[in-house]
């Protein structure tokens, strides 16, 4: 097993003591000055074991970050880093991992510095240190590429190894709500189709997957062993098959000035997506922006991950054509299936720009009209500054000022 | 956190005390002490505990100034070094108590635990005794483990400063009616439990331990080239031992020196068997006959310009009577001085020594091996003489008188020449000394120099009068006036060299010829060899008187003890005194032997001190340490100008100076040549960069630290070391177009965000992928190490050619 490369440098502290020590090391020389002569002994014992001490600290050990697959933008998640002591003797003290973190679409940007402190390390034992994150807008982020380091005890050298490759994560769109409206225009939809509905969320079913608890999701649901080994409330998720058939589109086209729009959009999509399957999964998704992306057929959780994924980065475009798209999805659907069209424009500027009528059973939300907010409401600010707040507070930054 | 925190706001107080105490009693002034402890007491009421109160950073710099002006100006123009050092002592004092009004961090308690290091050094410099020597470990130890404390401090307060930073950026970013963009990414500071800080101080304990060892070794261990610093309030100390010269200046403390300097047997010639004296023997080395007065110092030295080589005679055989045979064998010196008790003779058992083997110097009045050292082999040398001894066992305290040349006594009319010179000094130098001699010789009632002589030598070992004395720290001396007559006169302490020089003194005031003597007197008995151990601490002056023949008794002459043209008699004048009992004259406790100990062996140590393996092991080294010493460097600049004013002066030196001139030169230039080849230019593909050496790294760092600039030109960042043309070409054409690349984006970022603003712009732009195209060049010459060849070059050029035509037809699209 290959081991990061160390490398020894001299702290500011250090630099300073050195100085003092060639002072007094000369000092003591010159004039022979004898307690100058055992003071110069004394400094430059630390100075010594500090080297081989702080070097031999990060001799033979392993880091390993552990991150979550999927977060969501707006919502705390942590991030933890295990630090596993492969030497026989000698534990690891003072160690300090610097991570950086940085919006991959944005590679101009700087990356920014997280800093933690691992508990000591015994030998053949594994540490763990951690830092909660919160990340307001969705991408693609590089976690790392970080560094460790110690400069036990004294602090006057530090002996600092590279960390593995960075790390991809994807943040999806931030999570709003989704109204009583909306829960009760997808009832409408199905209507008379309620007794082919299986029960859902029994005990004797297969839990498919934990995800983080979202507003509106049912108690009963919590996984509290989840929640407690992850310190935040996690629900089950159950990958049930219903009769109940709904697709969703997603239109992104560009209207100048209007960001918030598409953010919003996509929030909403990533919303439906990441609570419907629980209750009633849909039956086919299309995303039309500056990528296109359509998945027929009942929308596995597979296929929803995708989809994060995609809705991640993707922006919005001038393409006028989603109706070509909509219509070709919608010759893979039964003629019952209801689509919901989330766009950033309305239907009639679509129908105009492409001299195309609508498909059958299409209900086409223009995001940031009332109509729209009486389906979702966004993430809002007063919640983002509660998470802040919480957070700070989680790790001490606020109740230290 | 909270723990911590307070932990080391006390930690640092204590060592602030300890430091300013330390200095307090080094400068024998205690105000720096009252002032930390009070600074620092109130620091951590008013401040740090009850919060009240916290000088701003501009208020406290202000301070600092103010309080620095006041200090240089009081005490750095006064030309006197103590008072220099007593005002940086104070200036350190006062920078760190306004160091801890401030607000705490990690940076403000570093510069207060090196401003109190700072104290200490300065302490050290006026030599601690045995208290300050262990308040000096105690500091040591509360010091260390403050570091180690304020090291995990500073790692905790780094993390919350990150933290309070992340949500700084994130409220700044925070829009209206939504989050921000800036992310946010919080660590949290595990609390300080008392299992940590036990285990904490069992490694503090281990490095303590193992630094202890380290210092003992390096202390003892390292080569001391010339006498050990006493402090700028006192001359240097000395160290007991045999000198050819011997120079009473003002103040000094005599060290008692255990180097081994001879072993001393006697036999009885008789029966063969060990003898074992009745009284101390007199190991005469040599007399010191000539008085010299320098700046009211006065000074003995042997008069080697009056030597001829007639001076030298040899030493006779024997003669009947009572007599030991004196085996001495000396320890290594190239030293042609043989040390005996008087008179010597040679044994009839030494027949095959010849006449010149041992000398007898009559100016020197020494007894030598060898006229030339450099015949002298450097190792132990034994020699054996027969010496006369009374019926009761006791050495001869007189000898005849053997002229130097005719057969006269050593009076003012038979040898007025040596007569003279042995009753040489300037009587107003010493009135108190000659008027006190005078009244004694009157007092005597007897016109017998022996009389007179053992008169004087009485006066002066009387205890209720004077007093045996080493260390002078103590002793008020008066500068003005000779340290003999001041010695008689005022202070009236001293060692043998006082008491001896102001017998020879008194007595040639008198008229009596007189001369100091010096040697070693006694030894420590070894009861498994049945020898003396004769150490340096045995050395000792002594004075010989000129008796005149009508002055010396009718014993003296039964006995041998003096001849028809009169006799030398020896006189000690010195207070009887125990050396061994004062080596520990203050060890009647266990404190009074660890004071001694402190003295002797951490203060006061020498080369001799430790022993004859380590001063050997560092003799060579301690001959270039001799290069260090500032006196050494001051002689010869004063000489190296002396010498350059003369004419032509400077060809002198160019033999000297020529060669690392030459080397430094050398040097010089090496190093551009290193720096140009960083930028030198390749036939193709990039200038190769020259990774600048650990050692100009490490400079460069340390100068990094004061001016960032100048560290990078020592030793360019990597990145910046490189520059591969045809890419520079690339930026610039992009950077003509809006393509700007951030310092923080690496090359194939920067492709990567050319090309999506490109095609953003134009979706037909080939912008994007031209640029990738050469990126990819570029990262095989500054990666893959290897010039391109021709066919890449040419690739090379045709893209960034066609990518100059492009760019000249489309125009970027707005920055993501």
């Amino acid at each position: 097993m290959s081991y990061p490369r160390r490398h020894t440098r001299i702290t500011y502290e250090g630099l300073s003591f050195l100085a003092i020590l060639a002072f007094i090391v000369l000092g003591s020389i010159m004039r022979q000055i004898n307690l100058l002569v055992l003071l110069s002994g004394l400094m430059i014992a630390p100075f010594f074991f500090n080297w081989r001490i702080s070097a031999k600290m990060m001799e033979r050990l392993r880091f390993q970050r552990v991150f979550p697959d999927s977060v969501f933008a707006g919502k705390p998640f942590t991030v933890f880093w295990e630090v596993h002591n492969d030497r026989h003797s000698m534990a690891t003290w003072g160690l300090r991992i610097t991570d950086r973190l940085r919006d991959h679409s944005n590679a101009g940007k700087a990356a920014d510095k997280v800093m933690l402190v691992v508990p000591p390390v015994r030998p053949g034992d594994v540490s763990q240190g951690n830092y909660r994150c919160l990340l307001p807008q969705r991408g693609i982020y590089q976690l790392g590429p970080a560094t460790a380091s110690s400069a036990f005890p004294v602090g006057l050298i530090r002996t600092r190894v590279k960390l593995p490759e960075p790390e991809q994560l994807v943040v999806a769109p931030p999570l709003g709500r989704l109204t009583q409206s909306w829960q009760r225009m997808t009832r409408s939809w199905f209507e008379g189709e309620e007794s082919h509905q299986r029960r859902r969320g029994t005990a004797d079913e297969e839990i498919f997957a934990i995800r983080p608890w979202q507003p509106g999701d049912n108690k009963r649901l919590v996984h509290w062993r989840s929640s407690a080994k992850r310190n935040e409330i996690h629900v089950k998720q159950f990958d049930q098959r219903t009769d109940r058939q709904f697709a969703v589109a997603l239109d992104l086209f560009e209207v100048e000035n209007m960001e918030e729009l598409v953010e919003e959009a996509v929030s909403m999509l990533a919303t439906i997506l990441n609570a419907m399957p629980a209750a009633q999964p849909m039956e086919a998704v299309g995303v039309f922006g500056d990528e296109h992306l359509v998945r027929t057929g009942r929308v596995s959780r597979h296929a929803t991950g995708e989809f994060m994924k995609l809705l991640a980065t993707i922006g919005p475009s001038g393409d006028t054509g989603i109706l070509p798209g909509l219509l070709e999805m919608s010759t893979h659907l039964p003629a019952t299936t209801t689509t919901v069209v989330i766009s950033t424009r309305s239907a009639g500027q679509a129908t105009e720009e492409q001299t195309m009528s609508l498909p059958a059973r299409v209900t086409w939300l223009e995001v940031g009209t009332p109509e729209c907010r009486s389906y979702f409401l966004p993430a809002d600010n007063t919640s983002s500054d509660f998470v802040l707040r919480t957070l700070g507070q989680q790790t001490g930054a606020l109740a230290n000022g | 956190m909270a723990n911590l925190d307070r932990l080391l706001q006390v930690l640092i107080v204590v060592t602030v005390c300890l430091s300013g105490l330390l200095l307090g009693m080094g400068q024998g002034d205690f105000e720096p002490f009252l002032i930390a402890i009070v600074g620092a007491g109130s620091a951590l009421l008013l401040v740090d505990i009850l919060n009240w109160f916290r000088l701003p950073q501009w208020l406290a710099n202000i301070l600092a100034i103010i309080v620095t002006l006041i200090t240089v100006l009081s005490f750095f123009f006064t030309g006197d070094s103590v008072r220099q050092l007593l005002g940086v002592g104070k200036l350190l004092v006062y920078l760190q108590t306004i160091l801890l009004f401030q607000r705490k961090s990690a940076r403000v308690y570093w510069q207060v635990l090196v401003l109190s290091l700072l104290q200490i050094v300065v302490g050290a410099v006026f030599n601690l005794g045995f208290e300050g020597g262990v308040l000096f470990i105690v500091y040591m130890l509360v010091a260390g483990f403050t570091m180690m404390l304020l090291h995990l401090y500073q790692d905790r307060q780094l993390i919350e400063q990150r933290n309070r930073d992340w949500l700084r950026h994130a409220a700044r970013t925070k829009k209206h009616g939504s989050m921000g963009t800036r992310p946010v990414a919080l660590a949290q500071s595990a609390p300080l439990r008392r299992s940590l800080m036990r285990r904490m101080l069992g490694h503090f304990g281990v490095m303590g331990f193992g630094a202890l060892l380290f210092a003992i070794f390096l202390f003892y261990f390292l080569p001391r080239e010339h006498s050990s610093w006493s402090g700028p309030r006192e001359t240097p100390m000395k160290v007991t031992g045999f000198a050819k010269k011997v120079d009473l200046n003002h103040g000094s403390i005599i060290l008692l020196s255990t180097r081994l300097e001879m072993t001393v047997r006697y036999i009885n010639p008789t029966t063969g068997g060990l003898h074992q004296t009745a009284s101390q023997p007199y190991l005469r080395g040599m007399a010191l006959s000539n008085l010299k007065v320098d700046d009211n110092v006065t000074t003995w030295v042997a008069p080697p310009y009056q030597i001829f080589n007639s001076d030298f005679r040899a030493i006779r055989r024997g003669n009947s009577g009572n007599k030991l045979l004196q085996e001495i064998v000396l320890e290594p010196t190239d030293d042609p001085l043989l040390y005996t008790a008087m008179p010597p003779s040679l044994p009839p058992s030494e027949l095959q020594l010849t006449q010149l083997d041992y000398e007898w110097c009559w100016p020197l009045g020494a007894l030598t091996r060898q006229r030339s050292s450099e015949n002298i082999a450097v190792t132990h040398f034994r020699y054996r003489l027969e010496v006369p001894v009374l019926p009761n066992g006791d050495f001869f305290e007189s000898w005849p008188y053997a002229p130097r040349s005719r057969a006269v006594p050593l009076t003012a009319d038979g040898d007025p020449g040596i007569y003279k010179w042995l009753t040489y000094l300037d009587p107003a130098r010493y009135p108190t000394l000659v008027s006190t001699s005078r009244q004694i010789v009157a007092d005597s009632g007897s016109s017998s120099h022996l009389v007179q002589a053992r008169q004087m030598e009485e006066y002066l070992q009387d205890e209720s009068r004077f007093s045996y004395l080493l260390d002078f720290r103590n002793v008020d001396r008066n500068p003005d006036i000779d340290s003999v007559e001041d010695f008689f006169a005022n202070f009236r302490s001293g060692h043998c060299e006082y008491f001896a020089s102001a017998l020879t003194l008194m007595l040639r005031s008198q008229g009596i010829p007189a001369r100091m003597v010096v040697g070693f007197r006694g030894g420590d008995v070894n009861e498994f060899g049945g020898h003396l151990d004769v150490e340096a601490r045995h050395a000792h002056a002594w004075v010989e008187a000129y008796i005149r023949p009508q002055d010396c008794t009718e014993a003296m002459r039964e006995s041998r003890q003096a001849g028809r043209l009169g006799a030398w008699l020896r006189l000690d004048p010195t207070p009887a005194v125990d050396l061994d009992s004062d080596l520990l004259a203050n060890a009647d406790d266990a404190l009074g032997f660890a004071k001694s100990l402190w003295r002797d062996y951490v203060l006061g140590l020498q080369d001799e001190r430790r022993g004859a393996v380590v001063a050997t092991g560092g003799f060579k080294l301690a001959g270039m340490l001799r290069f260090l010493d500032l006196d050494f460097w001051q002689q010869s600049f004063k000489d190296f100008g002396e010498t350059i004013r003369e004419p032509g002066g400077w060809k002198k030196y160019l033999p000297v100076l020529g060669p690392p001139l030459l080397v430094v030169l050398g040097v010089v230039a090496w190093f551009l040549w290193r720096r140009s080849r960083t930028v030198r230019p390749q036939r193709k593909g990039a200038r190769q960069p020259v990774k600048a050496g650990w050692l100009r790294r490490s400079l460069a760092r340390a100068v990094a630290t004061v001016s960032p600039t100048l560290g990078q030109w020592i030793a360019p960042p990597a990145s910046a070391a490189v520059e591969v043309p045809f890419y520079r070409r690339l930026t610039r054409l992009l950077d003509k177009a809006g393509y700007h690349r951030t310092p923080s984006q690496t090359q194939r970022e920067f492709a990567a965000a050319v090309s999506q603003q490109s095609d953003a712009a134009d979706a037909g732009s080939q912008i994007g992928a031209l640029t990738k195209t050469i990126t990819d060049f570029y990262y095989l010459v500054r990666f893959g190490r290897r010039p391109l060849d021709e066919q890449e070059m040419e690739t090379v050029n045709s893209a960034l050619s066609e990518l100059e035509s492009q760019l000249a037809t489309t125009r970027p699209a707005e920055p993501a």
